[in-house]
C-alpha cells in the first residue's frame, strides 16, 4: 500500500485543517493526569504493585489510603508540567518510531474493579497539606473557560491559571479530608463531621467526593450507621 | 523497582495517545482518563507477559476493549472544565473560540462515524502513525487499514464540507 499523505500536510481545506488541529491539540488536564498517576501509584516512593493489590482491598482501606496518599500527591501536583509542549502543532505530524507487535488482551476488562479509587493501602498519612487562601473560587464553577470567555483570555496564561486553580482546589480538598480522617482517628466524630460538612459545601462535586462519602459514613454515630446499613 | 520504572515509562510515552483516541471515540475527559488508567492497571498486572516493544499495542488494544464496555455516548462532552486546550503560541487569542467550536464539530462528526473508522482516522491523521504501524497496533491487515482510512476520510470530508457550507450560510448541494 502506498502511504497516502496526511490531510493536514496536503489536500485539506482550511476548514478541515482547522477541525483537525483543534482535536490534535487536546490533552488530559494536569488534574486528570495527576489522578491517573495517583491511581497507578506512580507518585512518590510507593510501589506500584501494592497499588494493584490495594485496588482490590476494602473500601475503608481505600479511604485511608487515598486520603493519605493525597498529601503525597500535593507535592507531585505542584511539580506537574501544567501546559506541556504548547508549541506542538498537528501540522507537524509526530514521528512515531516505535513499532509494536500486537499483544493478546483477553478478558482484560473484568480484571479491574474500581481503578479510579485505587491507591496503595499502606500509604502512610503525612503531615496535613497546607491550606491555602479560601474563597477565591465558587464551588462547582468551571475552572477552565469555555468558548465564550476564551475569546477574552490569552491562551497559555489561561491554561496555566486553570491548572493552578485545579492544584489549589485539590490541595484544599485533601487538607479537609485529612483533617476529617485525623479527627476520626482520635475519636472526635463531631470534628470530623464539621470538616466533612465544610468539604461538601465547598466541593459538592469534588475530585475526592467518593472518599468524603466513605469518611462521612465512618463519622456517623454508630446507631445511625446501623440504621443506614439495614 | 524495574517494573515500576517500566510502567512509568509506558505512562509517559503513551497515555496521551490513548486518552486522546478514547476522547475521539466519544468518551468524556473523565471517562477517558478512568479508562486509560484501567488499561495501565491491567498492564501493571501483566507486565511480565508484555514483550518489550509491545507495550503500546497492549495498552491501546486493552483501552479500546475497555472503551467498548465503558462507552457512554451520552457522556460525549462539549468543552468541559477538566480539559486543557493546548494552543500553538502563534495562535491569537481571538482564534481560540473558533478552535473550541471546531473541537465540538469534530466530536459531532466522529459521533456519527463507526468507531473502527474513527480509530484508524485518528491514528493516521492525528497521531501520525503509518499504515503498517496501525495494522500492527490494532491487529488488522494493511488493506483493511487503507479501506477504513478511505471511508473515514470520505465521511470526515463530506461532513466538514456540509458544516462549512452551513457555516457560510449556504445550503449543501
Amino acid at each position: 500500500m502506498k502511504e497516502p499523505k496526511r490531510l493536514l500536510s496536503q489536500g485539506a481545506t482550511d476548514f478541515e485543517r482547522q477541525l483537525l488541529r483543534a482535536v490534535a491539540n487536546e490533552r488530559p488536564s494536569a488534574l486528570l493526569r495527576s489522578r491517573m498517576q495517583r491511581g497507578l501509584g506512580l507518585v512518590g516512593p510507593l510501589a506500584w504493585a501494592s497499588t494493584v493489590k490495594a485496588m482490590l482491598g476494602s473500601a475503608a482501606a481505600k479511604v485511608t489510603a487515598v486520603v493519605g496518599l493525597g498529601v503525597l500527591a500535593v507535592a507531585t501536583v505542584a511539580t506537574l508540567e501544567l501546559v506541556p509542549d504548547a508549541s506542538v502543532d498537528a501540522g507537524e505530524a509526530p514521528a512515531r518510531a516505535v513499532s509494536a507487535a500486537p499483544a493478546p488482551v483477553g478478558e482484560a476488562a473484568s480484571a479491574v474493579a474500581e481503578p479510579a479509587a485505587a491507591a496503595p493501602a499502606e500509604a502512610a498519612p503525612a503531615a496535613a497539606a497546607p491550606r491555602e487562601a479560601e474563597g477565591a473560587h465558587a464551588p462547582g464553577a468551571p475552572s477552565t473557560p469555555n468558548a465564550a470567555p476564551l475569546e477574552a483570555a490569552s491562551a497559555p496564561p489561561a491554561a496555566e491559571a486553570a491548572g493552578a486553580e485545579d492544584d489549589r482546589r485539590l490541595r484544599e480538598e485533601i487538607a479537609l479530608l485529612d483533617g476529617a480522617r485525623a479527627a476520626l482517628e482520635r475519636g472526635d466524630r463531631e470534628a470530623a463531621r464539621r470538616s466533612l460538612r465544610t468539604y461538601r459545601e465547598r466541593f459538592p462535586e469534588g475530585v475526592l467526593a467518593r472518599e468524603a462519602n466513605l469518611l462521612r459514613r465512618r463519622a456517623e454515630p454508630a446507631r445511625a450507621r446501623s440504621r443506614a446499613e439495614r | 523497582m524495574a517494573a515500576r520504572l517500566r510502567l512509568e515509562g509506558m505512562f509517559r510515552a503513551h497515555h496521551e495517545l490513548i486518552w486522546r483516541t478514547l476522547r475521539r471515540l466519544g468518551l468524556s475527559p473523565d471517562l477517558a482518563a478512568d479508562t486509560t488508567q484501567q488499561a495501565y492497571l491491567i498492564a501493571a498486572e501483566r507486565l511480565d507477559d508484555i514483550r518489550s516493544g509491545s507495550e503500546r499495542a497492549f495498552l491501546f488494544s486493552t483501552a479500546i476493549g475497555l472503551a467498548r464496555t465503558n462507552f457512554r455516548r451520552s457522556q460525549r462532552c462539549q468543552l468541559q472544565s477538566d480539559m486543557d486546550i493546548h494552543v500553538d503560541p502563534s495562535v491569537k487569542s481571538e482564534q481560540l473560540s473558533t478552535r473550541c467550536s471546531a473541537m465540538e464539530l469534530m466530536d459531532r462528526i466522529f459521533a456519527k462515524t463507526h468507531p473502527d473508522l474513527v480509530t484508524v482516522f485518528v491514528l493516521f491523521e492525528l497521531e501520525g502513525l503509518s499504515a503498517p504501524e496501525i495494522s500492527q497496533l490494532i491487529d488488522i491487515p494493511i488493506g483493511t487499514v487503507a479501506s477504513r482510512l478511505r471511508r473515514a476520510r470520505a465521511t470526515f470530508r463530506a461532513a466538514a464540507r456540509r458544516m462549512d457550507l452551513t457555516r457560510q450560510g449556504r445550503s449543501a448541494p
